[in-house]
C-alpha cells in the first residue's frame, strides 16, 4: 500500500518534472551526460540515489518493479530500495525479469533477454568514463565535444599490460550510437553485449554526480577494443551448481573454512527459472 | 687569388655596465684583407686585441663600427649585418674557428664531437664518422680515445680535438687562436703540416701564433695590430 | 646571398598579461628545425609564460605565433580553431614540463604514459602502441624490464626521461623544454642532455629550451634570448650573447656564473 503522507513517488511534482525533462534530453542525445538537480534522498549517496530518483520520476501506478543488486533480488540493499519505492508509489513488485516493466539494477543486466517496453535503470557511481584520465570537468567536456577519445584506450592498454588478455573487467567503456563514449556502470564486461541493440530503454543515474544518461532502444553500443585484441567476454569451465546453466554469469563462492568453492548463477531469478524447468 | 675575408675600419670596445658604465676601447679602425691560400699572422704584445679581432671575424663579438665581409661561394656577405641564421649558416659552411677552450656536452664521445659539424654541413653520418677518424688519426688521437668524451683528455689532447673539428671540414676560412700553444714539438709539426695542406687547397687563414717556428713555416704575411689600438 | 631557410615557429610581438601584470611583453623570436633556442633569465622573467603561450596552454593577449605545421601548413596559432590547436599539441608540438609529475600520469605505467601519445594520435593497435613505447623508452636509455611499473617508482631523472620519451613518441616537430634538468644531479643531467641532443639531430627537431643554467644553454643552444621583466632584452647567437653581452642585465647574468 502506498504511504499517503508523501507525494506519489516521494519527490514533489516539480522535481519529478525536471527529472523527466533531463531523462527525455538524455534519450534524445544517446550516451551524453545530462545534469539534473539531484535531491537529498532518504538513503546515502553511493547506495543508488541516482537510479532511485529516476524511478521516483518514472514509475506510474500500473508499473511492475524489479530491483536487483549484483543480479540478486534478495539482498538487503535490493529489498530496501524495493520496499521504499513500493511505499512511495504502491507499484507491484516482482522478481521475474519478464514480468517487470521497470528494473532498477546495480552492476548486472539480467540473463533473461529484455523486451520492448521495459526500462532498465542503472545505479552509476561515476558517470564520466574519462574521469580516471582527467579530473577537470571543463576538460572532459572538451574531450567529448571534440571526440578526443584516444586516451581512453590507455585503460585498455593498462589492463593488457598488467593482466594480459583480461576478460573479467568491469565498467568497460563503450561507444554509444557510433560516437559518444560512455560508462556502462560497473556491470561486468560479460554484460556489455546485452547493451547493444537492446529492445529496452536503458537509463543511467548518478545521484552524487548529478548526471543521467541513456541508451535508447535498438541503439548501437560498441565496446572499446584494440584491433589486435578484439573485445571478448569471459566464460567459465564450470556450470552453475544449482541449475546447471553453462551460459550465465557465475559467482564464485567460498563455502567453508577449507576454501571449498562453488559456482552459482549471479542472476537469482534466472537460476530459479532454470531450476523450475528441471523439476 | 680571391679575397676571403675583408675587414674595414673595424672598431671594437666593451661597455661595462657594472663598472660605472665605463667603456674600454680595444680596436680602432682596423683594415685587413686575407686572401685564399694566404696565412696572415697577427702580431702585437698580449692584451692588444688579437683574439678580439678573431672573435669579431667569427661573429662571437659584435663590432661597434666598420665592416666585415666574408666570401661565401663567391658572394660577399656582411658579417656586421648578418642575421642569426646567416651567421649559423656561415659558421656551418664557411668559417672554421679554433679557440683555446673546448666546450662539449660532457658525455658526447670525441668522434661525435668532430662528426656532428660535418653532418650539419651535409655529410652522411657514416661519411662524417670516417672523415673524423682520418683527421683524428693524423692528429695522433688514437682509436682508444675516439669513444671517450674529450673532457677526460689532457690539455694538449683537447686542443687537438679542437683542431680536428675545424680541420675536418673544408672551410674556406680558418680563424686560429694559438692552435699550437699547448702542443709538444712533434704534434706542433703535424698541426703545421695540416694547416699547410689547407692553405694549398686555397683556404684562407687568419691566425695568432706564438712560436717562431710555426710562424716561419706558415705565415705568408704578418699583420701588426699595434697601430690600431687606442693610445691611452 | 640568399639563405634558404624557413622558421618552424616565429612569434611577432606576442604578449601575455596576467590582468594588469606583464607575463611577457611583445616577444618576437624564431626557431628553425634542427636548432636549439635557449631562453634564459631569472625566475619570474616570463620564460615559462612564454613557453606556455607557445605550447598553446594559454592564449596570447596580443601578437602572432606562426607555425609551419605538417597537417595544416603555415598557420597562426592564435587564430587556429581550438580543436586544431589541440591536435597540434597532441602531435606536432611537445611540451616537457619542469616537474615530470606535471607531464606524466602518475597512476599509469611508464609504458602506458608513452603509449598514450601514440593512442591519442589514432593508433588502435595494442602491439603497435607498445612497440613504439618500447622504442622511445629505449632511446631514452630506460630499462624496458620496468616499462609496466608506475612512474612513482622511478627517480626524478628517470621520470624526466620518461616524459621526454612520451613527448617524442608522436614524432613532434617542435620540442618545448621547461627547465628539464633543474633538480637533477650533474651526471644525470649530462646524460639527459647528451641523449636529447642526439635525438634532436636525428629527428631534425626545433627545440626551445627554457633554463636559468647558462652552462647548459651554452652547451646546447645555437641561439639565445635573454628575458627580464617579461621582455626580451637581448638576443643573438649563444656564444655571442654570453661572450660579448651588450645589455646590463645580461652582463650581470654572465658575470654571476662560475666558469664552467
Amino acid at each position: 500500500m502506498r504511504e499517503r503522507s508523501y507525494n506519489f513517488g516521494y519527490l514533489d511534482e516539480a522535481t519529478k518534472r525536471s527529472l523527466r525533462r533531463a531523462i527525455l534530453k538524455s534519450v534524445a542525445i544517446p550516451g551524453h551526460q545530462i545534469p539534473f538537480g539531484s535531491r537529498e534522498m532518504p538513503i546515502a549517496f553511493g547506495w543508488g540515489t541516482g537510479a532511485l530518483q529516476i524511478n521516483c520520476a518514472l514509475l506510474g501506478p500500473t508499473d511492475t518493479l524489479k530491483v536487483i543488486d549484483q543480479g540478486a533480488d534478495d539482498t538487503v540493499n535490493a529489498i530496501s530500495l524495493k520496499k521504499f519505492l513500493h511505499r512511495m508509489t504502491g507499484v507491484r513488485l516482482t522478481e521475474q525479469t519478464s514480468q517487470a516493466s521497470v528494473i532498477q539494477t546495480r552492476h548486472r543486466i539480467p540473463e533473461t533477454p529484455l523486451r520492448a517496453g521495459q526500462i532498465m535503470v542503472y545505479q552509476v557511481p561515476i558517470p564520466e568514463p574519462l574521469r580516471f584520465l582527467e579530473p577537470r570537468e571543463i576538460e572532459t567536456r572538451k574531450l567529448h565535444a571534440y571526440g578526443e577519445y584516444g586516451a581512453m584506450y590507455l585503460k585498455l592498454y593498462e589492463d593488457l599490460a598488467h593482466h594480459g588478455e583480461s576478460k573479467s573487467s568491469y565498467d568497460h567503456p563503450v561507444t554509444v550510437n557510433g560516437y559518444r563514449l560512455s560508462a556502462p556502470s560497473p556491470i561486468p564486461k560479460f554484460d556489455n553485449p546485452k547493451l547493444h541493440h537492446s529492445p529496452a530503454l536503458q537509463l543511467f543515474g548518478a545521484g552524487r554526480e548529478q548526471r543521467c544518461y541513456a541508451i535508447p532502444p535498438y541503439t548501437n553500443v560498441e565496446s572499446l577494443s584494440f584491433q589486435d585484441h578484439p573485445f571478448r567476454v569471459q566464460s567459465w569451465e564450470q556450470s552453475c551448481e544449482q541449475c546447471g546453466s553453462n551460459n550465465s554469469f557465475l559467482d564464485e563462492l567460498i563455502v567453508d573454512d577449507s576454501g571449498k568453492r562453488r559456482f552459482v548463477c549471479s542472476d537469482t531469478d534466472y537460476c530459479h527459472q532454470q531450476l523450475s524447468k528441471l523439476l | 687569388m680571391s679575397i676571403q675575408l675583408r675587414v674595414e675600419r673595424l672598431s671594437k670596445s666593451f661597455q661595462l655596465h657594472h663598472r660605472n658604465g665605463q667603456t674600454r676601447s680595444v680596436l680602432e679602425g682596423v683594415d685587413l684583407v686575407v686572401k685564399s691560400g694566404e696565412c696572415v699572422v697577427l702580431k702585437g704584445r698580449s692584451g692588444l686585441g688579437k683574439s678580439t679581432l678573431l672573435k669579431c671575424a667569427y661573429g662571437n663579438y659584435l663590432i661597434d663600427s666598420g665592416e666585415i665581409w666574408i666570401d661565401k661561394d663567391n658572394e660577399q656577405v656582411g658579417l656586421h649585418t648578418a642575421s642569426h641564421q646567416q651567421l649559423i649558416e656561415l659558421r656551418r659552411h664557411t668559417i672554421g674557428y679554433v679557440g683555446q677552450f673546448l666546450r662539449t656536452i660532457p658525455r658526447t664521445p670525441t668522434i661525435e664531437v668532430i662528426a656532428q659539424p660535418l653532418q650539419k654541413r651535409g655529410f652522411l653520418w657514416a661519411d662524417a664518422l670516417e672523415r673524423s677518424q682520418q683527421i683524428m688519426a693524423r692528429l695522433n688521437l688514437g682509436p682508444e680515445l675516439w669513444n671517450l668524451p674529450p673532457l677526460t683528455f689532457s690539455g694538449g689532447e683537447q686542443q687537438r680535438v679542437n683542431l680536428a673539428v675545424a680541420l675536418a671540414s673544408p672551410y674556406p676560412l680558418l680563424l686560429l687562436d694559438e692552435p699550437t700553444a699547448s702542443l709538444d714539438p712533434n704534434n706542433r709539426k703535424i698541426v703545421c703540416q695540416l694547416i699547410s695542406e689547407a692553405l694549398q687547397q686555397d683556404c684562407a687563414v687568419l691566425a695568432i701564433l706564438h712560436d717562431e717556428k710555426s710562424v716561419a713555416t706558415l705565415a705568408t704575411q704578418t699583420f701588426d695590430l699595434t697601430p690600431f689600438t687606442p693610445r691611452n | 646571398m640568399t639563405f634558404g631557410y624557413q622558421p618552424l615557429l616565429s612569434t611577432h610581438k606576442s604578449s601575455f598579461y596576467y590582468g594588469n601584470q606583464v607575463g611577457c611583453h611583445e616577444i618576437s623570436l624564431e626557431i628553425v628545425s634542427g636548432q636549439f633556442l635557449a631562453v634564459v633569465g631569472e625566475s619570474g622573467s616570463g620564460k615559462s609564460t612564454l613557453l606556455k603561450m607557445l605550447a598553446g596552454e594559454i592564449e596570447p593577449s596580443s601578437g602572432q605565433i606562426t607555425f609551419q605545421s605538417d597537417s595544416y601548413g603555415k598557420v597562426d596559432l592564435t587564430q587556429l580553431p581550438e580543436v586544431r590547436r589541440r591536435q597540434l599539441r597532441r602531435k606536432e608540438i611537445g611540451l616537457v614540463t619542469q616537474r615530470p609529475s606535471d607531464g606524466l600520469r602518475m597512476h599509469i605505467s611508464v609504458g602506458g604514459n608513452v603509449a598514450e601519445r601514440v593512442l591519442v594520435n589514432g593508433v588502435r593497435h595494442y602491439g603497435q602502441a607498445r612497440e613504439l613505447a618500447r622504442h622511445w623508452l629505449q632511446k631514452l636509455e630506460l630499462d624496458l624490464e620496468r616499462m609496466d611499473e608506475l612512474p612513482t617508482r622511478f627517480s626524478i631523472g628517470m621520470q624526466q626521461r620518461v616524459q621526454i620519451a612520451k613527448v617524442l613518441a608522436s614524432s613532434p616537430r617542435l620540442l618545448l623544454l621547461d627547465e628539464p634538468t633543474s633538480g637533477l644531479d650533474v651526471s644525470v643531467q649530462a646524460r639527459l642532455l647528451d641523449v636529447l641532443q642526439q635525438i634532436v639531430r636525428e629527428q631534425n627537431l626545433a627545440v626551445i629550451l627554457v633554463t636559468h643554467d647558462l652552462a647548459v644553454a651554452r652547451m646546447m643552444s645555437d641561439s639565445m634570448v635573454v628575458m627580464q621583466n617579461g621582455r626580451v632584452v637581448e638576443s643573438g647567437l649563444t656564444d655571442q650573447v654570453l661572450d660579448d653581452p651588450q645589455h646590463a642585465y645580461t652582463q650581470l647574468l654572465t658575470s654571476s656564473i662560475l666558469p664552467a
